[in-house]
């Protein structure tokens, strides 16, 4: 059987060798994979390709992250985060315990009161002047 | 130019190294186009499919197989593409069945074997074909024809074996010396 398969696998060979001998490409093939090859070539230089786009696109989304940012950190901004800030342990009075819980301090005055007082502080500054409420509390 | 320069030539859009693939490759393609269609035009615009489809798709190659097998592997899927979208579209009448005495008789009036196993090729399923063409004209083993047609061994197997007994009977008595 397989020397029958072989025979006749031998004679499909040769009859489409036969066929096909003749055959050649026209030549408008050539020309369209040449033309083809060169619209690539441009369409790989800067910005066309898809890597540089991509590139640009990470880049544009970056900048404006950026200014995302900047923006909501401008002091008028409603995004502006809470004030973050550590009180100098020594004032007037006492001794403030550094606290990063909103604009509040506990206050340890010498004669062995503590309050609560607010301050003020101006974002990003990260201390805080408590001196008048302070000399009041202590 | 090497192969291995063809294909970085291609992965960068240089125009010389599509020429040299088409000088190399285009006419072997072409046959096996013609061999696995059947028609020159078709196998004309099938060739120019895959050699575009090989320019625009370079850098996806791996460069693991030698560029014909690549070429050819890219030239088989448009076929079964075409092959598909055809039998989409073809009208009834275009696509009679082709009865075994018909083939057979377009056989006799050419008067040669080969002529008569061509047109019996022609009669097969594409599938059959396909491997037909792959194992006989591209000499490819069983195992190649399977990863590139993706089935298995034994499809691959069961198939030729399909094609081969039908192209038996295809095949004018007279002409067909292939039977003991």
């Amino acid at each position: 059987m397989n020397d029958e398969h072989d025979k006749l696998g031998a004679e499909i060979k040769r009859a489409l060798e036969t066929q096909t001998s003749q055959l050649s490409l026209v030549p408008g093939v050539r020309r369209q994979v040449i033309a083809a090859a060169e619209r690539k070539h441009r369409g790989n230089r800067w910005p066309w390709c898809f890597e540089h786009r991509l590139a640009l696109a990470g880049v544009a989304c970056a900048l404006i992250a950026i200014g995302v940012v900047l923006q909501a950190s401008r002091p008028d901004s409603p995004h502006r985060p809470e004030p973050y800030m550590q009180i100098r342990s020594e004032v007037h009075g006492g001794r403030a315990s550094s606290y990063w819980k909103r604009n509040t301090v506990q206050v340890h005055a010498r004669n062995g009161h503590e309050s609560f007082i607010k301050i003020e502080a101006t974002w990003p500054k990260r201390t805080g002047v408590i001196a008048p409420n302070m000399r009041r509390e202590g | 130019m090497s192969d291995s320069e063809i294909l970085a030539g291609l992965k960068r859009g240089d125009a010389d190294a599509a020429a040299q693939l088409v000088d190399r490759y285009g006419d072997r393609l072409l046959r096996s186009a013609f061999a696995l269609c059947g028609n020159e035009a078709d196998a004309q615009d099938l060739a120019q499919e895959a050699l575009l489809q090989a320019v625009k798709s370079a850098r996806r190659c791996r460069g693991t197989s030698s560029i014909y097998t690549w070429l050819h592997g890219i030239l088989l899927n448009i076929t079964r593409r075409f092959f598909r979208k055809r039998k989409r579209l073809s009208y009834v009448a275009e696509v009679p069945e082709q009865s075994t005495a018909a083939v057979a008789g377009k056989g006799l009036d050419d008067g040669s074997s080969s002529t008569a196993l061509v047109r019996a090729l022609d009669a097969l399923t594409y599938p059959h074909r396909e491997v037909i063409v792959l194992r006989y004209f591209e000499e490819m083993s069983v195992k190649a024809i399977s990863h590139q047609v993706r089935v298995t061994q034994g499809t691959v197997k069961s198939r030729i074996h399909y094609a081969l007994r039908q192209l038996r009977m295809l095949v004018p008595e007279e002409l067909n010396d292939f039977t003991p």
